[in-house]
């Protein structure tokens, strides 16, 4: 008997040890898919590990395609993971289910060190406290080939920087047969169109869809049905299939040469060394080009990190992770996973030599500018005010603004019809 | 003393302990879904784990009043209906033209099911390769015939993607419902026929006044059978067109599944899933009252 | 006269089977035609050469062995819990005598009403919050769902036909009625549990949209989402998706050579009646 309670004891013992100095695990979920982002992050959660001994991060891959569905089931059965990758409208989403943590201490102590660039920190403050300490923006500019424009006889170091000029370059290009369709546009129910429609919604200035109250929808007037009426032009000069286009096949186009400009955002930059055999330097950048009584913008966003867990331990751990990536060897080292499409959060980063030194942002800097001040007129749908309607994530995993865009590319309706039609849906969707 | 006869069918322990897995499973994964789909009905459950309110009848009288959702009923009437009546007519010929006397019968009898045992995705596949606008070969053939100046766009465009996908699912179930009736046809006395043949009696006649009196309870039942699985299909529809371009292959059942994955309504869904099953039902009590009272006085 | 009639009657049986087999036909040479006859614009009929390369390119861009162990772990289990619950049902409506017999077996029955998507939601619910969702058991309790039911329907024929005399005689001799199910009954039985097996296996290895929602992470996707995806982007990889299908075919195909005339048998017999 004897013999037994003390073997017992010490393997209690022995277990409460193991516990004790096991190290604080640390689940991360993100849906940066793509392999070369997969490496990156895996190693430098490999180098926190071997840093900091008693904290494992543990990355998990996502695709942002079945997120919306996967997270809450895997939260609801408890197997959800302890901290993940957001955008606003997505955080809002998974705030519902009541797991989201207030940062307020973090971003409290990371303001003593660091300046944050606001509008990636904005969207994330709402309901008095932070909800997701941002990493990265990213934002839209105007990619062109200007080898293309120089076989057109287009001045290549003179991109479009009006509605009428773009239509007008389009036309060239197409008159002069170097290219059949001119731009490549998406066309399918998915983020990828949302983003470009929201860009020309912002540069038409339209870029409220809901009122001064959060509750009232006020996406159906002239501005947003001008945006619409701007896509379809854009589209008929696209190749045929479009409508069913993400991100992927605008990519192909551009850089097989099937098209000559494409509006998106700054992974074009590796795209073109990855898959072309091109100089860096045909490659054009230009900031989105704006309607004649317009404003310079873009759709802008950044992403987050949110906390999904209440245990202290993890918490604190948390925290000591992304005072470690904050740093900026280490942040530039993140945003260097896609040189040029990952910009900075906060001004130290970006005034980094780490952040700059780059190969392929050194040789596109002005390319990168043009995204960094682009991203100070950035917008995003939902939170362009001070109030976040916390139904912006219906709006977006239904992808409502890309459906609408729909009504008029297949089912055939004038922009103003489809998009009346759109704000009965979204209506619907932020009903209670 | 009871007698052995009667020890074997009298056993009710072991009777209800052989069927109480069985019995336990559909409870679970059938009565406990139905009547939790009905409570949910009456929340506004939009996501696992969302809070939700108690709202009695709101949904099902907002669903009543959502033209999208009699949108998707209708189209589920015409993709029912027309499967169903594609279906019996051609697993009728089918069935007539297998019935013949030929090299290798017993070798195609058993074989013409093959549509029916491939997976869905690799019909989906398949079609898609064979409807493609450019590669496919459909088009090619109707190029070359003069036929068509362009090519037709069959899963992709607003006025061919149903008929087409109704086609493609009356290709695959048409054989499965073909052996049932061709079994059928062999029950008819041979007897009956040869006396019909001797009496001078036309194709026609003999069809209508043999063939067809005889296989009727199976063409009843085949419609019914083919009328519920029609109606509950998703799988085809949603490999082959995701109920697209836009809404125009959205059925009832891609419409519930869109609402509850996608707009992110799942007790919306839930109700409209129970409208459905509350319907086929009453259709289906319906359908089998009539056919024996039929049965009864025929 | 009697010419015509012969011509007429193999025309239409030609027609039958080219309009049910030509499609199939097709993608089985096309899984075997380099790309660029594959894609030409001037389809081959006879295919002018032959490669391997998509069976290749298949097994290194999809993680297809991968889903095809799962599909293949799913839809086994299903087939053989399928077929013994289903026997056991059988054999108790079927065999015995107690009250709600009758009542079990229009239970059953019934089960064909239910669309897929009324079960779904709920059983979605039902699986995260006891944290089997995103698991192959999540599947593979839901597919037994959707066939055990119809076997019992299906296995009624079968049953019917062993007499009872040999049940009785067994029993004289001393034998329990779990080893007569398993020593009489399945044996003489044997093509209708065979078709039951069989027709689970076929509608698991199939099914899509409970596969697509109650299983989320790539590591547990049977071979239809898997495959799925692939036909959603819009420059398909076409040799590899004919090679795909081909394979994702071959074991339907393989299992109803084996035991399809069972199927048949007990579908036709049972519809029949």
């Amino acid at each position: 008997m004897r013999r037994i309670v003390f073997v017992g004891g010490t393997l209690l013992l022995l277990m409460g040890l193991l516990a004790w100095s096991a190290p604080v695990e640390l689940v991360f979920w993100h849906m940066e898919a793509r392999p070369h982002r997969v490496e990156r992050i895996k190693e430098l959660c490999d180098q926190f590990n071997a840093e900091h001994p008693g904290i494992k991060v543990i990355p998990q891959v996502q695709s942002w395609g079945e997120i919306y569905v996967k997270a809450p089931a895997a939260i609801q059965a408890g197997r959800g993971p302890d901290f993940m990758l957001c955008i606003p409208d997505f955080l809002t989403y998974i705030k519902a289910l009541g797991v989201v943590q207030p940062l307020d201490d973090l971003i409290a102590n990371l303001q003593g060190e660091y300046t944050f660039i606001q509008s990636s920190l904005d969207p994330y403050f709402f309901d008095g406290h932070y909800w997701a300490v941002p990493i990265y923006g990213m934002d839209f500019v105007l990619w062109y080939r200007k080898d293309l424009f120089e076989k057109a006889g287009l001045d290549p170091n003179k991109p479009p920087r009006t509605w009428n000029e773009l239509l007008d370059v389009c036309e060239k290009l197409k008159t002069s047969g170097v290219v059949e369709y001119p731009i490549a546009v998406p066309g399918a129910i998915h983020m990828a169109t949302d983003q470009l429609i929201y860009t020309l919604m912002v540069v038409n200035k339209a870029e409220h869809i809901f009122g001064e109250d959060p509750n009232e929808i006020i996406f159906d007037n002239p501005r947003t049905v001008e945006a619409y009426a701007f896509y379809k032009k854009l589209f008929d000069y696209s190749p045929p299939g479009s409508e069913n286009w993400k991100w992927d096949q605008p990519r192909t186009a551009f850089f097989t040469g099937q098209v000559a400009m494409v509006m998106e955002k700054g992974h074009y930059i590796k795209g073109w060394v990855d898959n072309t055999d091109l100089p860096l330097e045909y490659l054009g950048a230009a900031p989105v080009p704006i309607p004649e009584d317009g404003q310079p913008g873009t759709i802008y966003y950044s992403n987050g990190l949110m906390l999904l867990t209440d245990d202290p331990q993890k918490r604190e751990a948390f925290a000591t992770f992304i005072r470690w990536l904050y740093q900026p060897e280490i942040m530039s080292r993140l945003l260097h996973m896609d040189p040029g499409f990952f910009l900075p959060v906060t001004q130290e980063v970006l005034y980094s030599d780490a952040f700059w030194s780059d190969p392929i942002i050194k040789e596109k800097t002005a390319a990168v500018v043009i995204a960094i001040e682009s991203s100070k007129y950035g917008k995003l749908f939902g939170f362009t005010r001070d109030t976040v309607n916390p139904n912006v994530g219906a709006i977006s995993a239904g992808n409502i603004l890309a459906w609408t865009a729909q009504q008029i590319t297949v089912a055939g309706l004038s922009p103003a019809e489809a998009v009346a039609k759109g704000a009965e849906k979204m209506w619907e969707a932020i009903r209670q | 003393m009871r007698t052995l006869r009667q020890k074997i069918a009298e056993d009710p322990f072991l009777g209800l302990l052989l069927v109480a897995p069985l019995l336990f499973w559909v409870i679970v994964t059938l009565v406990y879904p139905l009547l939790y789909a009905s409570q949910l009905g009456f929340y506004n459950v939009r996501y696992v784990g969302a809070p939700a309110r108690f709202i009695g009848l709101s949904n099902y009288s907002r669903i009543l009043g959502d033209p999208n959702f009699w949108k998707a009923c209708l189209r589920s009437l015409i993709w029912t209906v027309c499967n169903v009546a594609f279906q019996v007519l051609g697993s009728l010929l089918v069935a007539l033209v297998l019935n013949q006397r030929f090299r290798g019968r017993t070798l195609i009898r058993n074989w013409i099911i093959l549509p029916w045992v491939l997976p869905t995705v690799v019909l989906a596949i398949m079609w898609t390769w064979i409807l493609d606008p450019t590669h496919g070969v459909v088009n090619y053939l109707l190029k070359s015939g003069g036929l068509i100046a362009s090519p037709l766009k069959f899963l992709s465009s607003p006025q061919w993607v149903m008929p087409t996908v109704i086609f493609i699912n009356v290709w695959r179930w048409t054989p499965y419902f073909a052996i049932i009736v061709l079994a059928a046809l062999q029950t008819i006395p041979k007897e009956l026929m040869e006396a019909a043949l001797v009496d001078g009696a036309s194709v026609m006649r003999r069809f209508w006044h043999i063939t067809l009196p005889t296989i009727r309870p199976v063409l009843s039942v085949i419609t019914l059978i083919s009328f519920l699985w029609s109606i509950n299909i998703f799988d085809t529809i949603w490999l082959l067109t995701r109920g697209g371009p836009l809404d125009f292959t959205t059925t009832l059942p891609i419409y519930i599944y869109k609402r509850a994955f996608q707009d992110f309504r799942f007790s919306e869904a839930a109700a409209m899933s129970v409208i459905m099953f509350l319907f086929l039902l009453g259709f289906a009590v319906a359908y089998l009252r009539t056919l024996f009272r039929e049965g009864a006085e025929g | 006269m009697k010419g015509i009639k012969t011509v007429a009657k193999y025309l239409s049986v030609f027609a039958v089977i080219s309009f049910f087999a030509s499609p199939m036909y097709w993608v089985l040479i096309c899984s075997f035609k380099p790309t660029p006859e594959l894609l030409s614009l001037k389809p081959t009929f006879v295919p002018h050469s032959f490669t391997l390369e998509h069976y290749r390119r298949l097994f290194q861009q999809v993680d297809f062995l991968r889903y095809y162990y799962n599909s293949f772990l799913v839809a086994s289990s299903t087939a053989l819990i399928t077929a013994l619950a289903a026997t056991f049902a059988a054999y108790s409506v079927y065999r015995c005598r107690y009250p709600g017999r009758r009542f079990m077996f229009r239970l059953f029955l019934v089960s064909y009403v239910f669309p897929k998507i009324l079960v779904l939601i709920p059983l979605y619910i039902l699986f995260a919050r006891i944290g089997i969702l995103d698991s192959p058991l999540a599947l593979v309790a839901a597919h037994v769902t959707l066939t055990a039911p119809f076997s019992v329907w299906i296995l009624r024929a079968f049953f019917e036909s062993v007499p009872k005399e040999v049940e009785e005689a067994a029993l004289v001799d001393g034998a329990t009625r779990v080893q007569i199910i398993f020593r009489i009954f399945i044996p003489l039985a044997a093509p209708g549990v065979a078709a039951v097996g069989i027709n689970a296996f076929l509608m698991s290895w199939s099914e899509y949209l409970f596969a697509s929602t109650l299983v989320i992470s790539d590591q547990f996707k049977t071979l239809p989402v898997g495959m799925s995806f692939f036909l959603q982007q819009y420059a398909i990889e076409w040799g590899i998706m004919m090679a795909g299908s081909v394979l994702i075919a071959l074991p339907p195909i393989i299992g109803f050579a084996i035991a399809g005339k069972y199927f048949i048998q007990g579908l036709t017999a049972g519809s029949v009646k």
